[in-house]
């Protein structure tokens, strides 16, 4: 089976530049067959003020798992900040962004728009300033 | 008002505006129930308030010179929103129990580490159940209410989202026809989805009847109407339509309380 896939790095403002703390990865196949996998960088996240992180939506870091997947249901950390499929103004929303194909986590990463719910947001994973 | 960059979900067409420094949804009035669940989201807040319940702020307005809705944003400088689905996910890790049952809703907000106080967000969910009742809700899914963190402790959110509400693809301009199309609320009772008011007449959750029965005393019909009116709804549709459906509502809970 292949997948597609698509990837970022949730971020959050910590002195006032971009800070990854956990990166996510979209797979989808040809039959609508889905999954997340949320890696969160816990070395990076303990040296984060709780003003500036305070956990991910859905996940318990508290496990501390190297990869929490939800494979077929779209996880609430995604549900909250991106249009849902059936969104009346979806097209709007997806021409504003440049994306053609409804896709969570590009839109996430090209849109202006910001979740109401907190100061997060997605960009291209970028390796070199991880650890 | 201008617009801002802040999103919103949900399957209605929305904007984050800004008035006089604060964050509003801007809803215009789209489709075939525009007006009329723009209409239910303002009565419903108006009979939180008539309650003395936290509930966000709707206000009508206009928007291109058509009607819209203005709804308060509730997250301050340093808050977060959490969604009660966000917690049952985590059960997913543990557990794997993210069953939206009662049963599941009550150990989560009893136990959950983050939650302050699981006593008064136990009160508030029950509080917002028995609310939907009486307005006729909609299926109040996971995502539809939740919590407000700030310094890593969560609070009950003000209650939100309520427009699909008042049995409103029922509306057509004639007065109110009992009993109305009530939608069920998407939790599971014993392992069904199961009507509200039988879910508040088993007596099963003590927390529910305690609900039940400070809005049975606070409520009141005529100070809705008034409100409903002052608010800018149409005295016919206020009377004939909101309060004709809460009053019905009320007077069914009444009897098995």
């Amino acid at each position: 089976m292949r997948f597609n896939v698509e990837s970022a790095d949730i971020c959050v403002l910590f002195n006032g530049e971009p800070y990854p703390v956990c990166g996510i990865e979209y797979y989808t196949d040809e039959n609508d067959l889905f999954y997340y996998c949320f890696t969160p960088y816990y070395e990076r996240i303990k040296l984060l003020p709780s003003s500036v992180f305070h956990g991910i939506q859905g996940i318990d870091l508290s496990l501390e798992k190297e990869c929490y997947v939800r494979k077929n249901f779209v996880p609430s950390f995604i549900s909250e900040r991106s249009p849902i499929p059936t969104r009346t103004n979806l097209a709007d929303l997806m021409n504003d962004a440049g994306i053609a194909e409804y896709n969570t986590i590009a839109w996430l990463k090209h849109t202006h728009l910001r979740y109401f719910g907190d100061e997060y947001f997605l960009r291209e994973k970028n390796k070199n300033e991880y650890f | 008002m201008t617009i801002n960059n802040r999103f919103y979900s949900g399957r209605d067409e929305k904007y984050g505006v800004t008035v006089n420094g604060k964050n509003f949804i801007l809803k215009p009035v789209k489709g075939k129930w525009g007006m009329v669940k723009m209409m239910s989201e303002l009565a419903a807040s108006i009979v939180y308030k008539q309650l003395e319940l936290p509930v966000q702020n709707v206000l009508l307005a206009k928007w291109n010179n058509e009607p819209a809705v203005l709804i308060e944003d509730f997250i301050r400088e340093g808050q977060y929103f959490v969604p009660f689905a966000s917690l049952i996910e985590e059960n997913f890790d543990k557990s794997g129990d993210t069953s939206y049952s009662y049963e599941n809703i009550h150990s989560t907000l009893l136990t959950h580490r983050r939650i302050e106080n699981g006593k008064e967000c136990l009160k508030a969910f029950w509080d917002m159940f028995v609310v939907d009742y009486l307005i006729g809700g909609g299926g109040r899914n996971a995502s539809n209410w939740g919590f407000i963190g700030y310094e890593g402790k969560l609070s009950p959110a003000p209650v939100f989202d309520s427009s699909s509400s008042f049995y409103y693809k029922d509306y057509s301009g004639a007065p109110f026809f009992p009993p109305g199309t009530a939608t069920p609320p998407r939790m599971t009772f014993n392992g069904a989805i199961c009507a509200r008011i039988d879910v508040i007449a088993s007596g099963k959750y003590p927390e529910c009847t305690s609900s039940a029965q400070y809005i049975r005393k606070k409520f009141s019909s005529g100070q809705i109407l008034d409100m409903l009116i002052n608010a800018g709804i149409e005295k016919e549709m206020a009377a004939d339509w909101f309060t004709a459906i809460l009053e019905y509502n009320y007077k069914r809970m009444e009897k098995i309380l």
